[in-house]
Parts: structure tokens; C-alpha cells; sequence
């Protein structure tokens, strides 16, 4: 639970190319991973929180996020029954920050992922999701340049399985 | 065109020489080039201004117009070479350009795949875990393309258990048996609705029907009680099914989805059904909380306890009873909180018109209006029961006239006979003359909307509205609805709100309260003055704090309009900056209008766009 003095606090973040931001407490503890290093450096304002796995343009995108959704209440802890209910809709806003270049898209997932923020976190798999979704193998390989490296056996039981969608 | 090879290599630039060469001519000439208002003019050539007194026929002919002539023609050969290379030059700078796209398209195509590849496999496997959530997309397909793409892919598949939690009655024996392994140990859906194969709607399933049951069973008979989604349509061989699941029960069913359709055409007749078994409350369904139905107008009453979410979706003549019941259910529960009515047109017994109004259901928060075409709004039958429901703690409100994609749950009728229901004769009385199938009517559909708020004079719970009144491509639907309802007045605290009408009254501006969001998709000429008005309204009276964005999506020509009329003027510019968002939507706004999905897919279209271009050059 947050204190008022919490909600005032500054934090500085490095990132890995040693770029600093000072962000307030309440937008950084967006990230569980910076929650997380925060209670264990306790009081101390003046200690930089480091961030190796993140560049700064990255970061700057990540906190964009946090800053809009500081005051969304805490994440339900995941379980799988919230799983079914959930679909691919992307709220408005969430949907119009996502709209980036896709090394972009892949840099915000993988800091949401390394930041621990799982609603971020969510937007970019999302927005993965739609891209492959409703394609053949052969069209998701061209989107992301991969090639088709089954062994003989995986193409035999990749053969089979495509009987079963057959006329159906 | 040339290549990106050809580029590189040194011996290829003749164009490019001839380019510089032109440039030297040019210098040799005495040409100088002057930029001003993103003009090019030509200084030191030779001066003709054809409005000159000197020039006009009637003062023609001279000695010094023909020098004049001879000097213009001797530039004008001088610059021939010129006006060649400038031509190759733009066909050079086509091609460098088409190369630099290529490269712009090789350059992100690997950026993608160094991003995705450096995900984790659990991100992955969260990404085809989201996909797999798409309700319009068959799942199982999905499961299968992802797991074919690559080794990768399939060892991240295979390790994702909701991949594979679908099994359809009419899946091959295999196919279930892998899918079942494969699913570990997560909740499964289980469609029973898919009746197409197998007997259909026979009365009684043949042999071969029988032995698909049996062999359906045989495989899920252990794993029923993991079943968390059971989608049933009223059919022989989903009943006999529906009977054994019974008798082991479902403990963790949340969503039961229930289509009656052509087997079911009187109520209380359903009680034959073993859908009904669950939906009567004889089976213990601790964990159910959303029900969709497919009716004819049959709403068993143990639907009103424990549910959160109910989808009704009208069939075939909906009778009265249908309302009867369904307001019963309403009038009944304590835990409902969204609630969807998908309802086809005019498909009801006019009787339905004396319904007592204000049956309150305070917990439905949001209200769902589903309408295929817009007659429905001047049913009297329909209209009756809008009235009569009221959501006094509604805090979202979507209406939506659009011709919705059908759900695999849903039964089909014949197409006949939905057209034969729908009525036109609500928008145009002098209806007799095929000539007139391409006029379209502005109708009023105020009324309708009245009746949704009927219950209280005052939404306080209401925050959030959206309307998509917009006409779909159906025929029978060609009319421009708009409306004039004083959402100011009956929704004072409303923050978002959202429209896909083409045309709006220009009254409009004056019915909304500030905002924290408008939308306006499908922006049609007479809206950009309302908009411009709002905003404005927003400004002057101080409001622009809480107002966070506004959305306008039109064609091109509108938005144009748009640009000049707000988003380039003060004090518009100044202070909405990045408070703005449009998107230019290609459609054809005599006929219809886009939907409230201003991003959605946005960046997917965006890669379709680059696979296309991809897929027309040879790399």
C-alpha cells in the first residue's frame, strides 16, 4: 500500500545507455521490478535505480505508458479463469500508443516483460495477436521472416494434422 | 528501372552523367533557379509575357516579335538536353526511391524478426495464448498454422495448453485425441452447435450420427468435469451428449452458450431439452456466470441467479411471451451486470405494447443494443420492451445498428425469410418504385433512443455512450439515422462518447456535456461544423482540462474539411494540440460507415500494407 509520502517521492532510473530519468513513485511503481528494487534500497532517494536490460528511447516510451496508467488500481494476479473472458480488444488509448514500428512493438514487450508490467505487457502480446491471427503458416513466416525448419518426421506429423482441417 | 546492383556499380551512372551535364549546360546558360512559395523560376532566361500589348494579335505582326520568337526557340533547343535528362532523372528517382522502400521493407522485416526471436518462449507463448482468445476466428486453426510455422513456433505451441482446450463434436477422432493430450490439464470448450455435420436438424440422428456421439464421448468422457465453456445448439446429437455431460456435471462451466432454433418452436416445449436440464437449475453449475442464448423467445428464470453476463440474441418470431419472459428474468436478478440484446428486425407480435414500465435491474451496469437493420427501431413491439427495461446504474451504453457478423452459435434461417421481415415502409410511405432503391432517407431516430432512457430522468452512473446508428450495406437499410436526444441533460456526468452516424443534426453541438473523449468515425461534411462547434464550446467555456482526446476518422475530402476548418485554425491549433487523432477511412458514405474501431488492427493493417507491397517485388 502506497503512502502520501510515497505519491511525492522522485525516482531515478538508468537505463543501459546511461541515460537518467526522474520519474515520480507512483508512475515507476508501475513496474513490479522497480517496486520490487525500491523496498529493498529503502528511503534512500538519492540511489538511481539501474536498468540495464533498457535503453533509454524504450524506457521513455515505457514511462509514457506508466504515466498514463498510474492511478489504475493494481493487477488482479493472474488466473485461468480471467484468461477465457479476456479477448484482443485494445482500449483506445493503449491502442494508440502501441502504434510504433515493430522493433518498437518487440522493444516495449520485452522492457514490459523485464519490468515486470503486466498490463503493458498484455498490449504488446496483443497486439502480436492480431497480426498472426487468421494466417496460414506460410503468411506468418513472410511477416517475420522466418524458414520452415522441420525435420522429415515433424513434416509427416504436420501433414496428418492438416488432413484433419480438410473440408472442414 | 534499375537494380540495387546497378546502383553500385560505378560503370552504370550515364544517367547520372548526363544529369550533371545538363546541370553544367544549365550553369554555361546563364539559368539560375529561385525557390520563393515552393516555385521554381528560370532567372536569366528570356523574359515573354503573353498579356503584353507587344504580343496580342492585334497589334501582330512585327519584325521585333519574330527576333523575339527566334531568341525563345534558340533557348528552348539550348535546353532540350535538359528537359531530357530532367525526364530520366524522375525515372532515376523513382527507382532509387522504389529501392530505398525495399530496403526501408528488408530493413524492418529483420528489425521484426530479431525482436520476436529475442522474446522468451513464455512471451510467446502468451502471444498465441491472446490470438487464440479471437472469438471470430476458429480456433483450432489457429492452433494449427501457429504450431506449423517453424520448429520454434511448434515447440512453443505444443507447450501452450489453452491452444488446444477446443473440441468440436465434429472434429476427426485424431484431431481430438491430440488436442485433448495436448491440452494438459486447463478448462476446455466444448462445441456442441455445429450441427452441419453429422445429421443436421434430422430428428433422429442416422447411424453414423450416433457412432460420432458415442466415439465424441468416448475421448471426453474423463475430462468433463474441466469443461468451462459449453456451447450447445438444439440438435438430436447435441442433446444425447448434453445428457451424458449431465449426469457427470460441470463444476467449472462459467459460459454456457445455448442456441434454440428450428427444433424449438414452442415455448415451454423446451423443457424436452437436455439444455434446458442445466438451464432449469437441475444441474449444480456453481461456477456459471454468462449465458448466451439463441431463443425464439424461451428465458428459463433460473437464468436471473448468479449470472453476470447474459447475451440474448432474438430468432425466427420472437412472441410475446419471449418479452414476457425475459423481462420476468430481468425484474428477477441481482447479479446481472452486462446484458446484450442482438435483435432482428420486426420479427415480433405487434400485442407486446402494454408492458408496465420501470422494471428495474440495478445491477446491469452495461447495456448492450444490438439491432440488424434499423426498422427495429419503429417496432412497436420492441420499442414496447426497451421501455419497459430499465438499467438505473447503466454506466455503458452501445447501440448498434449494424449488420453484425453471425457467431458460430448462432442458427441460421433462410434468407427469405429475414427479408420478408424487413420492413422499409417505417422510412418511406410512397415505397412502389424500384427507381428508388439508391435514394437515401436522413431519418429521425430520436424516439428510439428516448425509449432506452425511458425508465429515469437521470443517468448519474452513465459515463461512457457509444452509437453506431450508421447503415450497413444491406439494401433494405439505405437511410441516414440521426437523432437529437439531450444526452447532456440525462447523462450530466457522461466522459466518453462515441458515434459512427454519417450525418448528425447540426443541433447536435449543444446536447453533449464536456467530455473526456468524443469520437466521431465515418465524419460526413455536416458533422466537421458540429465538431468544430463542440470543440469550440469545450474551449470557451473553460473545460479543455478534462477533455483528453478527440478521434475523427472520414474520407479523405471531409477530412481535408476538417483540417481547415479546426484542426489548422486558432485557437483550435493551440490549444488541442496533440489532443487529436484522425484517420482518412476509404468508404462509401451514401451507403455506409465505418465502425467505432478507430485503432483497431491498425498496426496489423500497417504490415498488411508492407506484405502486399512485399509480395509485388521481387526481392
Amino acid at each position: 500500500m502506497s503512502t502520501t509520502e510515497d505519491k511525492t517521492r522522485k525516482v531515478k532510473l538508468v537505463t543501459s545507455d546511461n541515460e537518467e530519468f526522474e520519474v515520480d513513485w507512483e508512475v515507476a511503481t508501475r513496474s513490479v521490478l522497480i517496486k520490487h528494487m525500491l523496498e529493498d534500497i529503502g528511503e534512500s532517494e538519492e540511489q538511481a535505480i539501474p536498468l540495464p536490460n533498457v535503453t533509454a528511447n524504450v524506457l521513455k516510451k515505457v514511462l509514457e505508458w506508466c504515466e498514463h496508467h498510474r492511478k489504475d488500481p493494481e493487477p488482479a494476479p493472474e488466473s485461468s479463469d480471467d484468461n477465457r473472458k479476456r479477448t484482443l480488444e485494445i482500449g483506445d488509448w493503449d491502442a494508440k500508443f502501441i502504434q510504433v514500428d515493430q522493433e518498437m512493438l518487440f522493444e516495449i514487450i520485452l522492457a514490459a516483460n523485464y519490468l515486470d508490467i503486466k498490463a503493458l505487457l498484455d498490449v504488446g502480446c496483443k497486439t502480436v495477436a492480431n497480426m498472426i491471427k487468421g494466417k496460414q503458416p506460410e503468411e506468418i513466416r513472410k511477416m517475420f521472416n522466418i524458414v520452415n525448419d522441420f525435420t522429415p518426421e515433424e513434416e509427416a506429423q504436420i501433414k496428418k494434422e492438416n488432413e484433419w482441417a480438410e473440408d472442414r | 528501372m534499375i537494380s540495387e546492383s546497378d546502383t553500385m556499380n560505378s560503370g552504370s551512372f550515364t544517367s547520372i552523367d548526363l544529369w550533371s551535364e545538363a546541370l553544367w549546360l544549365l550553369e554555361a546558360l546563364g539559368v539560375r533557379f529561385r525557390e520563393e512559395d515552393g516555385r521554381v523560376f528560370l532567372r536569366d532566361s528570356p523574359e515573354i509575357d503573353i498579356k503584353d500589348a507587344e504580343f496580342i494579335f492585334n497589334n501582330l505582326p512585327t519584325p521585333t516579335v519574330d527576333t523575339k520568337i527566334v531568341e525563345l526557340r534558340a533557348f528552348l533547343d539550348n535546353i532540350k538536353p535538359i528537359q531530357q535528362a530532367l525526364i530520366k532523372l524522375g525515372q532515376i528517382g523513382l527507382s532509387i526511391e522504389s529501392i530505398l522502400d525495399r530496403y526501408q521493407y528488408k530493413t524492418n522485416l529483420v528489425a521484426s524478426a530479431q525482436g520476436l526471436a529475442s522474446l522468451p518462449d513464455e512471451t510467446l507463448s502468451k502471444i498465441f495464448h491472446e490470438a487464440s482468445l479471437e472469438k471470430n476466428t476458429k480456433k483450432w486453426k489457429l492452433s494449427l498454422a501457429v504450431s506449423q510455422v517453424c520448429r520454434r513456433f511448434r515447440y512453443v505451441a505444443l507447450g501452450t495448453p489453452s491452444l488446444w482446450n477446443y473440441m468440436s463434436l465434429t472434429m476427426p477422432k485424431d484431431m481430438l485425441v491430440t488436442f485433448i493430450q495436448r491440452s494438459g490439464n486447463v478448462g476446455l470448450h466444448i462445441c456442441l452447435s455445429d450441427v452441419r455435420i453429422g445429421w443436421g436438424t434430422a430428428p433422429q440422428p442416422p447411424a453414423s450420427g450416433r457412432d460420432i456421439v458415442k466415439g465424441f464421448w468416448n475421448i471426453i468422457q474423463e475430462h468433463v468435469h474441466r469443461i468451462v465453456l459449453l456451447d450447445v445448439g438444439l440438435a438430436p446429437a447435441s442433446c444425447r451428449l448434453l445428457d451424458l455431460i449431465s449426469d457427470y456435471g460441470c463444476p467449472l462451466l462459467e459460459e454456457l452458450r445455448v442456441s434454440y432454433g428450428d427444433c424449438f418452436d414452442e415455448p415451454g416445449a423446451g423443457t424436452s431439452f437436455s439444455s434446458d436440464q442445466f438451464l432449469q437449475g437441475h444441474i449444480f453449475l456453481p461456477s456459471l456466470r454468462s449465458t448466451t442464448i439463441a431463443s425464439k423467445g424461451y428465458f428459463p428464470l433460473s437464468l436471473s441467479q448468479g449470472i453476470s453476463t447474459f447475451v440474448v440474441e432474438t430468432l425466427g418470431p420472437f412472441i410475446v411471451s419471449g418479452f414476457g419472459a425475459l423481462l420476468s428474468l430481468l425484474s428477477a436478478s441481482r447479479s446481472l451486470e452486462h446484458l446484450t440484446i442482438i435483435c432482428h428486425p420486426a420479427l415480433f407480435d405487434l400485442a407486446f405494447t402494454e408492458a408496465i414500465n420501470g422494471i428495474e435491474t440495478p445491477s446491469v451496469t452495461t447495456f448492450v443494443l444490438i439491432v440488424r437493420g434499423l426498422a427495429s427501431f419503429d417496432d412497436r413491439t420492441f420499442r414496447a420492451f426497451v421501455r419497459a427495461c430499465c438499467f438505473p446504474n447503466m454506466a455503458h451504453l452501445s447501440v448498434k445498428a449494424l449488420q453484425f457478423p453471425r457467431n458460430p452459435y448462432q442458427v441460421d434461417y433462410p434468407a427469405s425469410r429475414c427479408t420478408s421481415y424487413t420492413s422499409r415502409s417505417y422510412f418511406r410511405d410512397d415505397e412502389d418504385d424500384d427507381s428508388e432503391d439508391d435514394e437515401i432517407e436522413d431519418v429521425d431516430c430520436t424516439t428510439f433512443i428516448e425509449d432506452i432512457f425511458e425508465g429515469r430522468d437521470v443517468y448519474l452512473s452513465l459515463h461512457s455512450v457509444n452509437l453506431e446508428l450508421s447503415m450497413s450495406q444491406d439494401d433494405s437499410d439505405k437511410v441516414r439515422p440521426y437523432f437529437t436526444f439531450p444526452f447532456e441533460s440525462v447523462a450530466p456526468y457522461l466522459q466518453h462518447f462515441a458515434i459512427a452516424a454519417g450525418k448528425l443534426s447540426p443541433l447536435w453541438r449543444t446536447m453533449l456535456p464536456p467530455l473526456r473523449t468524443l469520437r466521431v468515425e465515418g465524419c460526413a461534411y455536416l458533422d466537421v461544423r458540429w465538431i468544430s462547434q463542440y470543440v469550440g464550446g469545450v474551449i470557451e467555456c473553460g473545460m479543455l482540462d478534462q477533455f483528453e482526446w478527440l478521434y475523427v476518422s472520414g474520407d479523405e475530402a471531409v477530412m481535408n474539411l476538417l483540417s481547415t476548418e479546426l484542426l489548422d485554425q486558432e485557437p483550435y491549433l493551440r490549444y488541442l494540440e496533440g489532443r487529436i487523432d484522425t484517420k482518412v477511412v476509404r468508404f462509401d458514405s451514401a451507403f455506409t460507415s465505418p465502425g467505432l474501431d478507430f485503432y483497431r488492427d491498425m498496426v496489423s493493417v500497417q504490415y498488411i500494407d508492407e506484405f502486399k507491397s512485399q509480395s509485388t517485388i521481387d526481392l
